[in-house]
């Protein structure tokens, strides 16, 4: 935060925060990198929220005289080994995977959020529970456990995100904790409750403010680590189960041919790659301009 | 996150660095390499594993009978002759003379007995029980001679020995848990072409000649079975020559034909794949549904392009692999959407508000189980959603792990799911008892025709050759006009070989391993 905001006070306040921003972005647009993983996903997630718009061919109609046919005007991309449109099935499967990518991140936050926020304000025996709670959790083989919970609960797109959300809060619960606790001390904290505020009051409108940079970082990386695990265990035939098109389903579909029409892999092999490190050019880029120990830099 | 996408990248490197063409080489001479999907435990009575446990055991292990190279007739391999006697009921082998096990001990009837009363006995956890139910007891009224007493006739007893039905010897076994056998597996004792000489798990079995083998001194001197779990690995093995022999799928076949060292041999399986229809349930209890299923799947179309291999299309649960039994006149039904429909609004079927049409207030919906993982099976399961959905039905497909798919599958009288995919593979002995009666230990979709029930009954006791095919053709008439189950096609096995390979008896690799003796690689 800018000295200056502080001083002046009440009207100056706005403006300093609008500053911020205008600092931030600045900051951020000098991150080439980031800028274009963020026009990425952009189009990314507009081609997918857009994607029965676009006149595309049904992304589950298969066609057996059509089979893993070249590009062409009708097929874009070609068609896949039942002769399905690859263009159709890589924005409709961008559909799938994103949603669930983001749907579990928001578990993974809502649940990091709570329990750090918890164990961050009340300390004592619930701080202890959580906090071990949190790295029994960060010593448990993730990825396994959810092939596990999948297996034995059967994979539909609401377990496979509670389990993708459910196996991600871990980071999100130790920086919103670490936030909470180094905004504690500070004098406004200290003045809100000397003027009475209750301590629901304090925690929303005080010391959660404080983490939600650090949230929002945490919550783009985690985007990265829900996608990876959905293809993964789609990939592994436990995500989102066919005909519904994701990336992992189509790669796991696509292994199959590698030798007779390897760009089958490489079509949704790419999506991923390109998704997952754009959300993580964009996390790095994020915690570099919203950390507030970079402010002014 | 960076450590796991620098996994992905090595992982994704090595796979293009492994599609490198290498030159092909191939083995040494007088040594064949197998691929088997799984390492072996070579129990000749549970037989674990089954199918890579039964490719070794067929060459360690003699059986009583096997299937001639080029017809599949039955004939003598530990047994010379046999006839039967009691209508069927009983059967006398004699055994072929001076045949050593690979101890040099001296195979006698008393292994027979020993092999076959075990096979039935309860306690034992034998694999193939089921093919030698009813029989009572194994007389041996010499050392060469076997007869075997049944509760009921079985005429088709020679094609069922030569089918996984390998003899033990008594010598070594005796008094042993047959169910676990620690020793023996460790070093195998049979009558067969080849005698157990090492095995390295996750690697390969390493079998060498047996120059005292009754038919003849092999003409290679070792067989290695190598554990190959991924198929993407077989077809690169192939390709180089570390392979000599493997079973490959269609697709992996022309991205083989390119290779100049393999060639191709297609058998056709005594077996059928179909899309089980719970005729328990309805509306799989009405037959115009079923007919309408029938006409309104392209059978041919999947056949030709998500199965290929040369699979024929079945018009009934008999492949050519039967033999005589096979009524060619029932050709398999037409792909007739317009019939379909029509089969469907003659049941009462009319267009609900959502078009999906109903009868009696009731939509035409029903789930489709396959098991999880096989790419064809899946894009049969969901070819046959999309064709159905055309006729108006509501069809969900459910994918499931393949121990539900078995558990909810095959109960009986009726198993838990609407319909499935699913296939059986037998011997080539026609009795479909099994499958086709009423409460059959497979029929898990409930079929139940009492002209078919006692048509198979009538067969079963019959011994007479004319009179048996006779009765075969007609109840496939019967099972053809009902339609219990959507037969789509018959399976074959295609077998990628190296050139190197000569001699290798025109039958699939199941029942050419017996012959093994006979091949070479110079």
């Amino acid at each position: 935060m800018d000295q200056t905001a502080v001083l002046e006070g009440g009207m100056a306040r706005d403006a300093g925060a609008e500053r911020g921003v205008a600092d931030a972005w600045r900051r951020f647009r000098r991150n080439r990198l980031a800028v274009v993983a963020f026009a990425y996903l952009v189009i990314v997630h507009g081609v997918a929220a857009l994607a029965p718009w676009f006149g595309l061919p049904d992304p589950e109609a298969m066609d057996l005289l059509n089979q893993f046919s070249p590009p062409s005007s009708e097929h874009v991309l070609g068609t896949d080994e039942t002769g399905r449109d690859v263009l159709a099935r890589l924005v409709f499967g961008a559909r799938a995977s994103l949603a669930v990518g983001l749907a579990a991140m928001l578990v993974a936050v809502a649940v990091g959020t709570a329990l750090g926020a918890l164990s961050g304000f009340c300390g004592g025996w619930p701080e202890t529970a959580i906090m071990r709670l949190t790295d029994g959790m960060l010593t448990v083989p993730t990825f396994f456990l959810a092939l596990l919970v999948l297996a034995v609960f059967g994979s539909n797109i609401g377990n496979v995100v509670l389990v993708i959300g459910l196996t991600g809060w871990m980071v999100v619960a130790r920086v919103v904790r670490a936030e909470i606790l180094r905004a504690l001390p500070q004098e406004f904290v200290v003045a809100s409750r000397a003027l009475g505020a209750s301590e629901a009051r304090m925690l929303v409108r005080h010391l959660l403010p404080q983490a939600l940079p650090s949230v929002i970082v945490a919550a783009t990386l985690g985007v990265a680590y829900a996608v990876l695990t959905e293809s993964a265990l789609s990939y592994l035939g436990l995500g989102v189960q066919a005909p519904t098109p994701t990336w992992g389903n189509m790669l796991s579909g696509a292994q199959h041919y590698v030798w007779k029409s390897p760009v089958l892999a490489l079509y949704p092999g790419a999506a991923i790659m390109l998704t997952v490190l754009s959300y993580n050019a964009l996390g790095d880029a994020l915690s570099d301009t919203l950390d507030p120990r970079h402010a002014g830099s | 996150m960076r450590r796991v996408l620098g996994a992905v990248l090595a992982v994704s490197l090595a796979v293009v660095i492994g599609a490198g063409d290498a030159r092909a080489q191939g083995g040494p001479p007088g040594v064949l390499q197998i691929a088997v999907i799984s390492d072996v435990t070579l129990n000749p009575f549970t037989l674990p594993q089954q199918l890579p446990t039964l490719m070794v055991s067929k060459v360690i292990f003699g059986t009583l009978t096997r299937y001639q190279p080029g017809d599949g007739k039955p004939v003598g391999d530990l047994a010379a002759s046999w006839k039967t006697m009691d209508d069927g009921r009983a059967w006398e082998f004699k055994l072929r003379p001076g045949v050593t096990w690979h101890d040099g001990k001296p195979f006698t009837a008393a292994d027979v007995k020993f092999t076959l009363e075990n096979i039935v006995n309860p306690q034992v956890k034998a694999l193939f029980r089921s093919q030698l139910q009813g029989l009572q007891r194994v007389d041996t009224p010499d050392d060469l001679t076997a007869r075997l007493v049944f509760k009921d006739p079985m005429p088709a007893l020679p094609i069922v020995l030569g089918y996984n039905i390998y003899i033990a010897p008594k010598h070594l076994l005796d008094g042993k848990d047959l169910n676990t056998l620690d020793e023996f597996i460790r070093q195998p004792v049979g009558t067969g072409p080849f005698k157990f000489k090492e095995a390295v798990k996750g690697s390969h079995v390493a079998v060498e000649a047996n120059p005292a083998y009754h038919g003849g001194a092999p003409k290679l001197h070792t067989v290695v079975f190598k554990v190959v779990p991924d198929v993407n690995s077989v077809v690169a093995q192939l390709r180089t020559g570390e392979l000599d022999l493997a079973v490959v799928t269609a697709n992996h076949r022309d991205t083989l034909a390119s290779a100049p060292n393999l060639a191709f041999k297609v058998t056709v399986l005594p077996s059928t794949f179909y899309l089980a229809l719970n005729n328990a349930r309805w509306p799989f209890n009405d037959r115009l549904v079923r007919h309408a299923l029938m006409h309104g799947l392209n059978r041919e179309l999947m056949v030709q392009r998500l199965v290929r291999g040369d699979a024929p299309l079945a018009g009934g649960p008999y492949a050519d692999a039967f033999g005589p039994y096979v009524n060619k006149d029932l050709k398999p039904y037409p792909h007739d959407v317009g019939r379909a429909k029509a089969l469907l609004a003659e049941a009462g079927f009319t267009p609900g508000a959502d078009g999906v049409l109903q009868k009696d207030g009731k939509r035409l919906a029903f789930s489709l189980m396959v098991d999880k993982g096989n790419p064809e099976r899946e894009q049969i399961a969901l070819y046959a959603q999309q064709s159905w959905k055309q006729l108006g039905a509501d069809v969900k497909v459910d994918v499931e792990e393949w121990s539900v798919y078995i558990k909810r599958g095959n109960q009986i009288p009726s198993g838990d799911y609407d319909a499935r995919t699913s296939w059986r593979i037998t011997s080539a002995d026609p009795d479909k008892t099994a499958e086709y009666t009423t409460g059959g230990v497979n029929n898990h979709y409930a079929y139940s025709n009492p002209e078919v029930d006692a048509l198979m009954a009538k067969a079963r006791s019959t011994v007479e050759e004319g009179a048996r095919v006779a009765i075969f053709r007609k109840l496939q008439e019967a099972i053809y006009r009902d339609v219990p189950v959507v037969w789509i096609y018959h399976q074959t096995e295609i077998l990628a070989m190296s050139k190197r390979v000569k001699g290798y008896p025109d039958l699939g690799i199941r029942d050419a391993l017996p012959w093994v003796h006979q091949i070479a690689v110079p």
